[in-house]
């Protein structure tokens, strides 16, 4: 009996822990697939995945070095999971002020480069007040009142999370997808439950990017006439 | 299925409704454990009737604490939960009070699961009489699975390892059936296995059994108002936030009962309220193999469950009272790979360890509750400061909870009563905690606030408060 006991215990936990593995794996395999919609939207394009399955594509936009990432955010108690897209352009200006805004700050948003700018700067007219401001000088508030129509039209959409605008680039986050709530209820699960980053999402995050260097060049040429 | 929710004026279609596998979920999933052990140690403090007019009374309580803590969930950003709330409404000092208050209660509760485990697993080896090659008796030791459960479950949460639906649904679903077949297997419809009427002997401490009792009572549902959770985008629904925690506070008064009516027609009050694995002794009191075999399982995975979603959440309340500067910035770090808050994981493993090696199970319990309890006499003030600050009309609420202040002060009272009950039988402890958490809060005071950036404390869109604060 208590041999047939310890039998049944190891044969059921194998087949449990047998479970859990061949889920983890498709579970990889899926996030792996989050990206398959964006094939070919950046020229040059190369891809590469991290060990917990989330895609990285590289490539250029319009000349420009771009990046696209998948962040899962686990990070806020009684919060879903989330994950964002983070879109990076890079565009060099020697000179032109630090700004990140992101929106619904919770203070946990590790991803962000707010936290790290010296200054606080308040939100112009026009952008919610719950839209957490930092720079590096006043050139930065200066820099964040001049692009007011742009981040106003951009914060518009309740998926943007965070902008950031430094000498190097212009990144933006958007939400891609929420965790579901059973699942990480029950045992802190993350589950985006089969989403697929929409290529259409990708497309206007580049386009907006694009919009916001140009609108800072404009900016910066206004200024230095 | 989705439905249409306001945010910064905009419509947009992004939330679930909750659907019956969540309200289940809510009601059962979450605080499964508190069915497995920990819940009978009120038999104990006051005897088996006292202990169900415990599990009732704090089944209100619990209600009040649905009530107030929907409507400013609804309001508040809810993501970060009661410490957000203390941010905004209170100020640092509460707020790092809070964290704190979430911290210990998580982590006591995973060295709870831990040692429960641990010993089910000792008890198991002892009864399969297992011996080595010379014939003489294995003993299994209980402290390095114990050991073992906090250091795999650490490990987990460090790497960011999921597990995904199936095997969720599985342990989960085993959990609960096993408390269902229990309770079949025991024919409750008749007196040929329960034997009530031979082992209930009323109140034997008389009515201040009762409120010894209320301590121990508030473990079926510690956790509950978690359920509250938030969408990051979408504020939640004003309705599926008080009628997800209802639900899953009548499920939970029901399944508690369930509970509470086995064990108290199968063991003598006297066993049970000292029991460390009351349902598995259940299992063990029919002396059917099956039944002991399930209710092995249903123990061992609500846990393990239980402690994995401790280490999360309690590694989660320490990182955010980094990045917020409560704490040295140092544990706010993510780790670059795995996306954990790795330090803060790792910081906390020692500390689930200490109390799982060396304190008794109903202490650390105790300390679990008391942070649970701190928290709920933290929600009594916050919202009359709440609706005095903003009141009804100045800012958007989701939820407004009816009767106010009048929950709030049930909430107090009960809370008042609970502290007692703890006094009554765990006073060292109690003091401890409150030395505790008073040094703490001078350390906060004097020392750290001067690294908190005070103007990023406050984040939600909201007018001016009244009043004079």
């Amino acid at each position: 009996m208590t041999a047939a006991f310890v039998f049944g215990l190891i044969a059921f936990a194998a087949v449990i822990a047998n479970i859990a593995v061949r889920d983890h794996r498709r579970a990889v395999t899926a996030r792996r697939e989050l990206f398959d919609e964006c094939q070919g939207v950046l020229d040059e394009e190369r891809w590469s995945a991290g060990d917990d399955g989330f895609p990285r594509i590289e490539g250029r936009a319009g000349g420009r070095f771009a990046k696209a990432t998948l962040i899962p955010d686990t990070m806020v108690i009684r919060r879903l999971p989330q994950l964002w897209l983070s879109v990076t352009l890079l565009v060099t200006r020697a000179g032109s002020p630090s700004l990140s805004l992101i929106a619904r700050h919770t203070g946990n948003e590790f991803y962000a480069g707010a936290p790290d700018l010296p200054m606080r700067i308040d939100p112009p007219q026009g952008l919610p007040l719950d839209v957490y401001i930092r720079g590096d000088g006043h050139g930065a508030q200066m820099l964040c009142n001049g692009l007011t129509t742009e981040l106003v039209d951009l914060f518009a959409d309740p998926r943007v999370k965070e902008i950031t605008l430094t000498p190097k680039g212009v990144r933006i986050v958007r939400q891609a997808a929420e965790g579901q709530r059973g699942e990480h209820l029950l045992l802190r699960q993350v589950v985006f439950g089969g989403v697929k980053v929409e290529r259409a999402m990708l497309v206007t995050t580049l386009g907006d990017a694009e919009r916001l260097i140009a609108a800072r060049d404009a900016l910066m040429q206004e200024r230095a006439a | 299925m989705s439905q249409t929710t306001t945010i910064h004026g905009e419509k947009i279609s992004l939330l679930r409704i909750l659907g019956p596998g969540h309200v289940w979920a809510l009601g059962v999933g979450i605080v499964l454990v508190g069915e497995y052990m920990g819940w009978n140690f009120s038999v104990g403090k006051g005897g088996a009737i006292a202990a169900l007019i415990a599990c009732w009374v704090a089944g209100l309580l619990y209600t009040c604490v649905a009530m107030i803590d929907s409507e400013v969930t609804s309001t508040v950003a809810a993501a970060g939960g009661q410490y957000a709330q203390a941010k905004h409404i209170v100020g640092p000092l509460m707020a790092f009070n809070v964290g704190l208050f979430l911290v210990f209660a998580y982590t006591m509760l995973e060295a709870a699961n831990a040692i429960t485990l641990g010993y089910l697993i000792q008890t198991v080896g002892g009864m399969t009489a297992m011996t080595d090659a010379a014939g003489e008796a294995l003993v299994l030791h209980d402290k390095p699975f114990i050991v073992l459960t906090i250091m795999f479950l650490a490990w987990l949460n460090y790497r960011g390892v999921y597990a995904t639906l199936t095997f969720n649904l599985v342990i989960t679903a085993i959990a609960f059936i096993a408390i269902i077949i229990l309770f079949f297997a025991v024919k409750p419809w008749t007196t040929e296995i329960l034997r009530h009427e031979e082992l209930m002997t009323g109140l034997p401490y008389g009515w201040i059994g009762v409120i010894a009792a209320l301590h121990f009572g508030l473990w079926y549902y510690l956790g509950i108002e978690g359920t509250c959770q938030a969408a990051e985008e979408v504020r939640s629904p004003a309705r599926s936030l008080p009628l997800g925690t209802m639900t899953g506070i009548m499920t939970l008064l029901i399944a508690a009962t369930m509970t509470w009516y086995i064990c108290a027609g199968l063991m003598p009050w006297e066993y049970l309220g000292q029991a460390v694995t009351p349902l598995f002794d259940a299992a063990r009191f029919m002396d059917s193999l099956p039944l002991m075999v399930l209710l092995f399982i249903g123990t061992i995975f609500s846990t393990l469950a239980s402690a994995n979603g401790c280490i999360n959440d309690a590694s989660r309340a320490w990182f955010s009272m980094a990045r917020d500067r409560y704490l040295p910035q140092w544990f706010g770090a993510v780790h670059p790979k795995y996306r954990t808050p790795y330090r803060s994981i790792v910081f906390l493993v020692p500390v689930a360890l200490l109390f799982a090696y060396y304190a008794p199970l109903d202490q650390v319990i105790t300390f679990s509750i008391l942070s649970g309890l701190l928290g709920y006499t933290f929600m009594t003030f916050n919202v009359i400061m709440f609706r005095r600050k903003w009141p009804i009309g100045t800012i958007q609420r989701g939820y407004v909870h009816p009767l106010h202040p009048l929950p709030a002060l049930v909430l107090l009272v009960l809370c008042a009563a609970t502290y007692f009950a703890v006094f009554l039988g765990y006073g060292t402890q109690l003091m401890a905690m409150m030395l505790f958490f008073m040094i703490a809060s001078l350390w906060f005071h004097f020392h750290r606030y001067r690294y908190v950036r005070r103007g990023d404390q406050f984040t939600m869109p909201w007018p001016r408060p009244l009043g004079d604060y």
